[in-house]
């Protein structure tokens, strides 16, 4: 079995991705071609739901990285949520979630993206 | 303490002097110091202290404005202030320690000058500092007093509250340095693991663009970096090798700059170190760091990142990480391309096996059924392929026509001459009524036109009649075969000419001789003769005379073959120097 499974599904007009698994160095080519195609579609408005990730190592960040510009450059939103207490501690040990937006719950995150844009502040230190 | 209880306690005191103002005073700047330290403890954050200090203060000294500065970070700033219409300026401050002896409330003027000329700018009057022990954590700064200088029991009241405010802040103040300190040995654990990780990576790529991957993916995780790039160099230009985050760069290629800027060190690229092509693409694609993948030998290439997303900078310590991690991408590199190399070899190797098997397939598998003479042959490669052959052609009349050569050279070059000249040799011997020196005239010419200038083929080229015992020959410039008749006599088929290949028509006579019974002949190529033993010395052709004379009599032509053979590799410890090829032809 795969460390890693994608599923997603179009929500209003938001791309929720469902990583299950491991986001490693095997994995993260799956990680990032997941992504970078639903950018290709034009679907800037993305929510990964962390429930069913067990782990994410900074090359799964990296990917992350990659395409933020864009779509932020497309007012779009990367929003996260439902992170376990570890892929949380990732995330914020590097400072991400000042970068990006996270959210308890799909429900939070799906009503934030109702919501117009904000620019995103980063943190104030 | 409990505020109901506070309260009982000063109607108990009051009540024992009613009519001492002195006293109730006193009994009231106790209960804001009770308030203060509990409303202190109890404070949510950094803001309610600065809050509540502040207000306390004020409400023990009333003043129009007044203000808390507060160290974060090295530098001041203003953490709380009340009365101020305009913005507090801090740039032209510079306050430290030793600019401020006295512990108590302070009069501006009594201050240094730069302190003063501050206080003065922005209406202030009284500045009370908050000490932590021998650390300055605060400023309070007072201005517009709404009842004149304080009296001295006010001033020592208020020097209590700042004691009180300075132990509290400060221990804020360590807390907060634990915490950056902590999390900043979480990132250094978070990279440590990301290092072991990408090692491991690394070790998995198997092409430059794997190798890239790792890196810029990783790279930009850790970082917060959304733009990167690698440009390397191919032929004599520079050109991106590898992009992520970038706009519009297919194939974009960029002028070669000098060679000083391989030496660059981790950093933003600078202006002398590059030229003015990389730095406009560095620009317009808002690239400020620059990383050489360069390993101990070999410099591949360069490494750009783009800003950090949360307007922090790289430190120096970071710029060591990212060096040490663009250094192991240099490794991975030279691994990948040794891995190819390795691949190519193995190739190289799978396709020479199969010119040896083709090689092998074009000499005779049997040798023809020549009435009262026995054969023997051999040819070892002194490589995978070689450049000598052999061939046994049945012609009209029982005839067979005996051809042993060498190319000049050894290996691929070598076998596909030999391939032509076996070739060439076989359709000119197989026509009617040609004399060997037609043959090899004609095939000479051949050679000529399809070989290169340095190329020759030394050849003994024989047609031997059974039924007459005649062997009819031509020696090309080859070891001259060695003839030995039982009764000792020996002769060297040397008539003949120029190697073949060399010259068009030069000059070529043969000769005939005749077989007596019992007669050896010995036909092979310097491979054999030239064998060497450690002291370097040749196995030589006197030698090879004196086996056939004295060893080989009675032997069968294999059996005289494999004799010599055994001889020769003895002597050279099994060492081979060239191709090598022996045809043994004995008269019963």
């Amino acid at each position: 079995m795969s460390e890693l499974q994608i599923h997603c599904h179009d929500k209003d007009s938001t791309r929720v991705f469902y990583p299950q698994g491991f986001i490693n160095a095997h994995t993260v080519h799956d990680f990032e071609s997941s992504i970078q195609s639903a950018i290709e579609q034009g679907h800037f408005q993305i929510l990964i739901n962390c429930q069913s990730l067990s782990y994410i190592n900074s090359s799964g960040l990296g990917v992350l990285m990659g395409v933020i510009e864009e779509i932020q450059e497309n007012s779009g939103f990367l929003f996260l949520c439902n992170m376990n207490e570890t892929v949380f501690h990732i995330f914020d040990t590097l400072g991400f979630t000042h970068l990006f937006q996270v959210f308890a719950s799909e429900e939070e995150a799906l009503s934030a993206s109702r919501q117009p844009q904000n620019d995103e502040e980063p943190g104030d230190d | 303490m409990r505020s109901d209880h506070i309260a009982q306690l000063i109607e108990q005191i009051q009540g024992l002097c009613p009519k001492d103002q002195q006293l109730s005073r006193r009994v009231s700047e106790l209960v804001c110091l009770t308030e203060l330290i509990t409303a202190l403890h109890g404070a949510a954050g950094h803001r309610e202290i600065l809050d509540n200090v502040l207000l306390t203060i004020l409400g023990q000294y009333p003043c129009r404005r007044g203000l808390i500065l507060v160290k974060g970070n090295q530098k001041w700033r203003v953490g709380i202030r009340k009365g101020f219409k305009q913005s507090v300026r801090l740039s032209s401050l510079s306050l430290n320690e030793n600019d401020y002896a006295s512990r108590r409330l302070t009069c501006a003027t009594e201050l240094s000058p730069g302190l003063q000329k501050w206080a003065k700018s922005h209406d202030l009057q009284w500045l009370l500092p908050l000490w932590n022990g021998r650390q300055l954590v605060g400023l309070v700064a007072l201005g517009g007093a709404m009842l004149g200088d304080p009296s001295g029991q006010t001033s020592s009241l208020l020097t209590m509250i700042a004691d009180f405010a300075g132990v509290i802040l400060g221990d804020q103040l360590a807390k907060r340095n634990l915490e950056i300190l902590n999390r900043k040995l979480q990132q250094q654990m978070f990279q440590l693991r990301s290092l072991y990780e990408l090692a491991g990576s690394f070790a998995r790529c198997y092409e430059e663009r794997d190798v890239f991957e790792v890196l810029a993916k990783n790279l930009m995780g850790l970082f917060f970096i959304s733009r990167c790039a690698v440009l390397m160099e191919f032929g004599n230009r520079y050109q991106v090798a590898y992009a992520k985050g970038l706009k519009s760069l297919q194939g974009r290629e960029i002028e070669l700059p000098s060679l000083k800027e391989q030496a660059c060190q981790p950093g933003p690229p600078k202006r002398e170190t590059f030229c003015p092509q990389v730095l406009n693409f560095l620009e317009e694609q808002k690239l400020l760091y620059v990383f050489p993948i360069a390993g101990e030998n070999f410099f591949h290439g360069w490494l750009f990142l783009g800003p950090r997303l949360n307007g922090q900078t790289l430190t120096d310590e970071d710029f060591e990480f990212l060096g040490s991690i663009a250094t192991q991408a240099a490794t991975a590199l030279e691994t990948v391309a040794m891995h190819k190399e390795m691949l190519e070899k193995k190739r190289m190797e799978r396709e020479l096996q199969l010119a040896r098997e083709i090689q092998q397939q074009l000499l005779p598998k049997t040798i023809p059924q020549m009435p009262g003479y026995e054969m023997a042959v051999e040819m070892r490669p002194y490589q995978q392929v070689g450049g000598d052959f052999y061939d046994v052609i049945p012609l009209s009349d029982n005839r067979i026509a005996l051809v042993l050569a060498d190319v000049s050279g050894k290996s691929l070059p070598a076998s596909m001459i030999m391939t032509t000249t076996q070739s060439c040799l076989r359709a000119i011997a197989g026509l009617l009524e040609i004399s060997p020196v037609q043959a090899i005239q004609r095939l000479n010419q051949q050679l000529v036109l399809s070989t290169q200038n340095n190329r020759y083929v030394t050849l003994f080229f024989g047609i031997l009649d059974p039924a007459h015992h005649q062997l009819t020959y031509i020696n090309a410039g080859h070891n001259r075969p060695i003839l030995v008749e039982p009764n000792g006599s020996v002769r060297l088929l040397d008539k003949g000419g120029m190697v073949v290949g060399l010259f068009p028509n030069p000059p070529y006579e043969c000769e005939t001789v005749t077989l007596s019974e019992g007669t050896q002949l010995l036909i092979y190529t310097d491979g054999l003769s030239e064998i060497v033993d450690d002291r370097n010395e040749e196995f030589s052709d006197e030698r090879l005379e004196q086996i056939l004379l004295h060893e080989t009599q009675n032997l069968s032509a294999q059996e005289t073959k494999d004799h010599i053979l055994n001889q020769v590799m003895e002597f050279g410890k099994g060492k081979m120097i060239d191709d090598l090829t022996i045809m043994v032809l004995k008269r019963k």
